[in-house]
């Protein structure tokens, strides 16, 4: 599968030490417009760190990170955001102290306009514009089917629900590039092919998914390419069908036999 | 019935119940004392206080023990603007709100790195220090004496004196800084407050990743509380005819923080009933025991008490609706 569009996101030999220890090594690869790109490796292998790296949460040790020609290194979380990149959270860090809407009401905030006496003095442009966050948080309630859900607690959500909850968070924001982290961790068989009919959805509907994942069945049939790292380091990058055949791989994740 | 019409119900239920507060509190001087009169305007200024705490604390998490300060610097600009500038008292007043806001601005931005005990370290010691400065620079803030005999504030010629004058400019004030508060906790600006109030179950990881500049919104709280103190001290000043370092030092910040945590400060209610109960506690002890009691003991009974209702109530009072079984009028906001 050859696709010729630029890469929409870019790692240029990124490497992250925390202290002594190497979390990511030397790695490099680009992700390209509107494909699912998973990323795969033992525990500790460095795939959560990666993406934190691509949100800024911590800067990297060295190397360079381009989303659609802009410089991500030295950026703020929020404004790497702004840019077009939002992301779920393995543990889903859920606001618990509000409602499911509003959860995902405060992805609208990084575009919203309205000041601060525009909202203390109940302004109609304050109205106006607060009607219209609840209506684009709503419509991604509705489309990952939390419709019934909107005043619920997230403490009373299932687990499916919360981690669903995330993405519609991270959806608010309208990104281009979607980073999940484990967005079917502890969910049953079902609700995993549920959840990567979902990904795929959003693949057709124009978005890029950068997928890390621990369940290789589901990952394997839903990327388009596949990311291997162990130990902090690349050690495979290519189509599900080769990642398979991949020796080292083998060894290192998929045991032999 | 409908939930529309159970709605639309409970709204003019809640408007009647506005309509007939307010009668009663713009009433309220024609019956009672100047005495009371006083501890109303008292409890009112320090509502002030603690309802940019409330925000601050209560909804965005971020522990200020510098509001003594804050309610020193409004009090101090503005009785020096007016004594020694000549500045017109309410111009005095608006400008002490807006230096205190600009000193809250700098400060705030480094400390508000930080989070949690620490911050509460560096407010106190700025909060020590502001008060120990109004002791030294003589020059300017009059010593440890502070300052008096100051144009006070007035409405054309006419001077407000009286109490009853000062318990309808701070039943204004307080009413305005109210509901502004009210409008902001249920917008777009309380919701990232409680995105990044990392006690009651936010993160400030996952406010940013979806795009909330952290570090803008609990600058802007932290500079709404402080600008609420100032106001609040410039209009004590006003009302007490003069100022010194006694009238906001650090204890005062402890003592801020405690009523907002015995009213409670996941409520703005409770930014208004933790003074109330404070300031109406501490008079009834020296009314009751006239004070034939040593010094100190009246701190001993109002700490005994303060145990006592956290215990009872973690949640400060305004739990005490819902711990009765009334579900909160608001539903799931504020």
């Amino acid at each position: 599968m050859v696709n010729a569009d630029p890469p929409i996101l870019s790692i240029n030999t990124v490497t992250k030490n925390f202290g002594g220890l190497c979390a990511v090594n030397r790695v490099s690869f680009n992700v390209r417009p509107k494909e699912v790109l998973g990323i795969i490796g033992p525990n500790g292998s460095g795939k959560t760190t990666l993406l934190n790296l691509i949100t800024v949460i911590f800067p990297p040790t060295s190397g360079e990170i381009y989303f659609k020609g802009h410089k991500l290194n030295g950026l703020r979380p929020y404004q790497v955001n702004s840019l077009g990149i939002a992301r779920n959270f393995q543990d889903d860090k859920i606001f618990l102290n509000m409602s499911a809407i509003e959860n995902a009401m405060v992805g609208s905030h990084g575009r919203s306009r309205v000041g601060l006496y525009g909202v203390g003095l109940h302004l109609n442009s304050y109205k106006k514009e607060e009607q219209e966050i609840f209506e684009r948080a709503w419509n991604q309630l509705a489309f990952l089917g939390l419709e019934k859900k909107g005043d619920t607690s997230p403490s009373a959500l299932s687990v499916k629900e919360r981690h669903l909850l995330g993405i519609a968070r991270a959806l608010v924001t309208e990104p281009e590039l979607l980073l999940l982290d484990e967005p079917v961790a502890g969910l049953s068989f079902k609700e995993t092919e549920e959840m990567g009919d979902l990904i795929l959805l959003l693949r057709e509907r124009g978005m890029t998914v950068l997928l890390i994942e621990h369940r290789l069945q589901m990952i394997m049939n839903i990327s388009d390419r596949l990311i291997v790292l162990n130990f902090g380091c690349k050690i495979a990058e290519g189509a599900p069908a080769e990642i398979r055949e991949n020796e080292e791989v083998i060894a290192a994740y998929l045991g032999k036999g | 019935m409908s939930r529309g019409q159970r709605n639309r119900q409970r709204s003019w239920q809640k408007l009647g119940a506005g309509v007939a507060v307010g009668l009663f509190l713009l009433l309220l001087p024609l019956w009672v004392s100047s005495y009371i009169q006083s501890i109303l305007i008292f409890i009112g200024l320090y509502s002030m206080v603690t309802l940019g705490l409330c925000l601050l604390m209560g909804y965005a998490g971020q522990i200020s023990l510098g509001q003594s300060a804050f309610f020193g610097i409004g009090g101090y600009t503005t009785v020096i603007l007016s004594l020694k500038c000549g500045v017109w008292p309410w111009g005095s007043l608006a400008a002490g709100a807006f230096l205190t806001g600009v000193v809250a601005y700098v400060l705030g931005k480094p400390f508000l790195r930080l989070t949690g005990f620490p911050l509460a370290v560096v407010t106190v010691a700025f909060a020590m220090l502001i008060a120990i400065l109004a002791g030294r620079l003589d020059f300017l803030t009059g010593g440890h004496d502070g300052l008096t005999n100051f144009p006070r504030l007035s409405i054309g010629t006419w001077e407000l004196t009286k109490d009853f004058h000062y318990y309808y400019l701070v039943l204004a004030a307080l009413s305005l800084l109210f509901l502004f508060s009210k409008n902001l906790v249920r917008s777009k600006i309380g919701r990232a407050m409680r995105a990044v109030d990392l006690f009651a179950g936010g993160s400030e990881t996952a406010a940013q990743s979806v795009g909330v500049n952290t570090s803008e919104i609990k600058l802007k709280i932290f500079v709404i509380a402080a600008v609420y103190a100032a106001v609040a001290g410039g209009i004590y000043a006003n009302y007490i005819g003069n100022i010194h370092p006694g009238s906001f030092s650090a204890w005062w910040s402890i003592l801020f923080v405690a009523m907002i945590v015995i009213g409670g400060s996941g409520n703005l209610w409770g930014a208004i009933i933790g003074p109330a109960l404070y300031i109406s506690i501490r008079e009834s002890i020296s009314q009751f025991t006239r004070g034939g009691i040593p010094a100190g003991w009246e701190s001993v009974i109002f700490g005994m008490i303060l145990v006592t209702i956290l215990i009872l109530l973690p949640g400060g009072i305004a739990e005490l609706p819902r711990k009765l079984g009334f579900r909160g009028d608001e539903g799931g906001d504020p």
